[in-house]
């Protein structure tokens, strides 16, 4: 059905996220929770974005349950990962008319295995970031950098001193938009 | 005047060679915010989007299939494109974001739609519709960093099988970004409804799109007979709506129903909603 929407010449679907070609009902539903959270609460606007953070949540959050992380490893994107969905930007996350399209942008380095990963992270323009360390159920374990945060790129050392080894996910909230990173504490 | 018309010709291919990568040495040292790799057929179509994207402030890069296979010669040919991707993700010094994978892929690869190929994987535990026994994913190329399935690079796939497809598709992409946000279709979600998963529908609509603000427009299988439901959904769709939200079950031939047909592929040919282009949150 999503192949015969895109191919329309002229109408019907501009992007399809499905199952490739089966999931079950509990992750198909977490998952589409998972994306109107990014789009309506995070404001995020790319669909890539939405699709990425609900991917990385169930499986991080279920690496054994394969009825869960299967249906979201499963879950594809038929579409441009970058296309801006067509919504208006809610009053809370409204744009600046002077805003340049460079976004904030996240990474997360070198992984895994090493006893320090490298928090990279880009701010076009300053503003209100939340940089946190969660665990694969979606907790804060650390506040890393948070408040009003001046424009440019910086470089942060996360030791795993005191984590427990396994998956943990970086999260940069800036300009209205959620970047997710991954980090692997052996 | 033949000089310049000359130029003029050349102008555009110029501009276009920027994008794609040509020699082996810039598949393994590069640098990318949005990476492209396509089958060779339809390298042509992509540079509009190309363009989109390098207005936005994004880097952009365009990797074809036969270089990146003869660069990365060990294995099947998903193997190298991973092989390329791993290289990608741990030697650029500015790694892609995105990665867009151009081409169709068919698991049968004699048929000659195997443009781009996924990985086939044996099933998961759960049961399949039709009983099958593999499921072919894109996860995979994504999966760069540990040995986990979660994926490190946003990947999507334009799953196109011609050229004037992948032309299609990619200006249906270009117009839907450049056309100014307004209408009240950009604040309308459809959601259509299985009788047996009607209340996930009736909760997101509560949770989510109530709150918001926006039109809701429902297609529930206790609304009529199949005729009304496919009716309903191909005007809901005809009129105009953000994201559409399949919540039902699939069908072979390909259908969203429950015990009755909300739509079918047969309907999508009469769909009329033209610049008011939808996306899909779905399940089958």
């Amino acid at each position: 059905m999503n192949e015969y929407l895109l191919e329309l010449g002229k109408g019907g679907a501009v992007a399809c996220v499905a199952y490739n070609p089966c999931g079950t009902e509990t992750a198909s539903q977490m998952l589409r929770k998972e994306v109107l959270n990014s789009v309506y609460l995070e404001g995020e606007r790319i669909l890539g974005k939405a699709v990425f953070a609900a991917k990385c949540s169930l499986i991080a959050r279920y690496p054994t349950q394969d009825t869960l992380y299967g249906p979201a490893v499963l879950w594809t994107l038929l579409g441009d990962p970058a296309l801006r969905i067509k919504r208006p930007v809610p009053t809370s996350v409204s744009e600046d008319p002077d805003r340049t399209p460079t976004p904030p942008a996240l990474r997360v380095s070198p992984n895994p295995g090493a006893r320090t990963a490298s928090i990279c992270y880009s701010l076009p323009r300053s503003g209100d970031i939340d940089l946190t360390l969660l665990d694969v159920a979606g907790r804060t374990v650390r506040v890393l950098a948070s408040g009003p945060w001046s424009a440019g790129d910086f470089r942060l050392r996360l030791d795993d001193a005191g984590l427990a080894p396994g998956v943990y996910l970086v999260r940069l909230r800036s300009e209205g938009q959620v970047m997710t990173g991954k980090v692997i504490i052996e | 005047m033949k000089k310049l018309s000359v130029f003029l010709v050349l102008l555009p291919l110029l501009g276009q060679a920027d994008y794609l990568i040509t020699t082996p040495d810039s598949l393994r040292t590069n640098s990318a915010d949005y990476l492209v790799i396509t089958h060779d057929s339809f390298t042509s179509a992509l540079y509009p989007l190309c363009r989109l994207r390098e207005s936005l402030g994004l880097e952009v890069k365009m990797a074809e299939l036969p270089l990146v296979y003869s660069t990365f010669d060990s294995g099947p040919r998903t193997d190298r494109i991973k092989a390329f991707l791993r290289q990608v993700y741990d030697t650029w010094p500015r790694r892609p974001t995105y990665v867009l994978l151009v081409g169709d892929a068919c698991q049968d690869s004699t048929t000659g739609q195997d443009f781009l190929p996924c990985k086939i994987f044996p099933k998961f535990s759960y049961s399949y519709y039709s009983g099958l026994t593999t499921h072919s994913i894109d996860n995979w190329y994504a999966q760069l960093q540990g040995n986990d399935s979660i994926p490190d690079l946003i990947i999507g796939r334009l799953p196109v099988n011609t050229l004037p497809r992948a032309e299609s598709l990619v200006a249906k992409i270009v117009h839907y970004e450049n056309e100014p946000d307004t209408g009240m279709w950009t604040r309308t979600v459809e959601l259509l409804g299985s009788t047996d998963r009607q209340h996930f529908a009736e909760e997101l609509d509560s949770t989510y799109f109530q709150p918001a603000g926006d039109s809701v427009y429902t297609v529930y299988e206790s609304q009529g007979n199949s005729a009304f439901l496919r009716k309903k959904t191909r005007d809901g769709i005809n009129q105009g709506a953000s994201l559409l939200f399949p919540v039902n079950h699939g069908g072979l031939p390909p259908a969203w129903s429950g015990s009755k047909t909300l739509f079918s592929y047969q309907d999508v040919d009469t769909l009329v909603n033209l610049d008011r282009l939808t996306i899909v949150l779905g399940q089958g």
